[in-house]
């Protein structure tokens, strides 16, 4: 984001001295949720897959930031 | 757990008995696995969840140790003797497995003389074993059935047996193929070969008082006689089955026990 400033003493013309700023917003990383809703079904003495990766049930705000890449690591 | 993805998935050290086995107890819960779940972003900080995974019954068929199996039966077992065990295992809770046998093979259009129990009809559950045990049928055993001689025609029967579980809606069945061999046993040879009689313990045989020594002893059924040199004298012919002992049977005459001796 460019923010343009000028300075002027009132006699000289306004924008005499002009100065522009670039101002960049800086991530600030947001603590991620799991919300894992309803109930994941495993089939008895079958090995596979339980329900879906978790990873569809995190909240994060960090997800909404188009120049970061969140990931996640999941521990049980 | 996957780490990147928080994919759940259900796993086990031993395919035969899996960790999770549904349980039929109706104890609320039983079936029911709590976690909690710890979600951790590149930045380090994280947040946890609860998840509940529920099991869902998966019926699996019961399963033989081994495909095939060979048992052996003495020739002339008796009715209900028992030819082997065979265990089959249901990881299934609360479930039983019944079994049934079936000639197959060279066997299939021929007497088979076999059947199967299940040994206590007891609950198989999971992880435990079912046992079948194969006897021989009734009146298809000792030698007068004839259908378990080693010298017969039949040495060996194939069959299938089969386990099945006791599924309400689906049950469901695994099959071994059976070899049953009938086994030698040396059996005693027998006389009049001719006219098998096993039980034959008497012949009734005829002389003439004062006959001299090398007098003929004649045998009342004349069908029993042979010719000796120039006349008749009885004939005494045993027979073994066994083929070992073929050409084998010696003769000899004593005086029955507390008789006087034979002159």
């Amino acid at each position: 984001m460019a923010i343009n400033m000028s300075a002027s003493d009132g006699t000289a013309p306004a924008g005499a001295s002009v100065m522009e700023f670039l101002v960049s917003v800086r991530n600030v990383n947001e603590v991620p949720s799991l919300n894992a809703s309803g109930n994941f079904f495993a089939a008895a003495s079958r090995e596979g897959t339980i329900g879906q990766p978790l990873a569809v049930f995190v909240s994060d705000e960090d997800l909404f930031s188009t120049d970061f890449t969140e990931r996640f690591n999941f521990t049980i | 757990m996957e780490q990147g993805t928080g994919q759940l998935f259900v796993t086990s050290t031993n395919a035969a008995k899996p960790a999770f086995a549904f349980s039929s107890s109706g104890n609320a819960g039983a079936n029911e696995f709590d976690l909690v779940v710890r979600v951790s972003d590149r930045g380090g900080l994280s947040g946890d969840g609860n998840v509940r995974v529920q099991l869902t019954e998966t019926n699996v068929a019961p399963a033989f140790t081994q495909a095939t199996f060979t048992v052996g039966i003495d020739e002339n077992a008796a009715d209900a003797a028992v030819v082997g065990s065979i265990d089959a295992t249901d990881i299934n809770d609360g479930q039983t497995v019944s079994f049934s046998i079936a000639p197959t093979g060279a066997s299939a259009n021929a007497p088979f003389p076999f059947i199967v129990q299940s040994a206590t009809g007891a609950d198989v559950s999971a992880g435990a074993d079912g046992t079948a045990v194969i006897r021989v049928a009734s009146g298809s055993g000792g030698a007068g059935a004839g259908l378990l001689n080693f010298e017969g025609s039949t040495q060996s029967f194939e069959a299938v047996l089969t386990a099945t579980d006791s599924h309400s809606t689906t049950p469901l069945s695994t099959t071994a193929l059976l070899t049953i061999q009938v086994q030698e046993v040396a059996e005693a040879p027998y006389f009049d070969g001719d006219r098998r009689r096993p039980n034959s313990v008497r012949f009734d045989v005829t002389v003439e008082e004062g006959a001299s020594a090398g007098t003929a002893v004649r045998m009342a059924d004349a069908a029993e006689e042979t010719t000796v040199g120039q006349g008749v004298a009885a004939r005494l012919t045993a027979t073994d089955d066994d083929v070992v002992d073929a050409g084998t049977v010696r003769y000899s005459v004593r005086a029955p026990t507390g008789a006087a001796p034979t002159s």
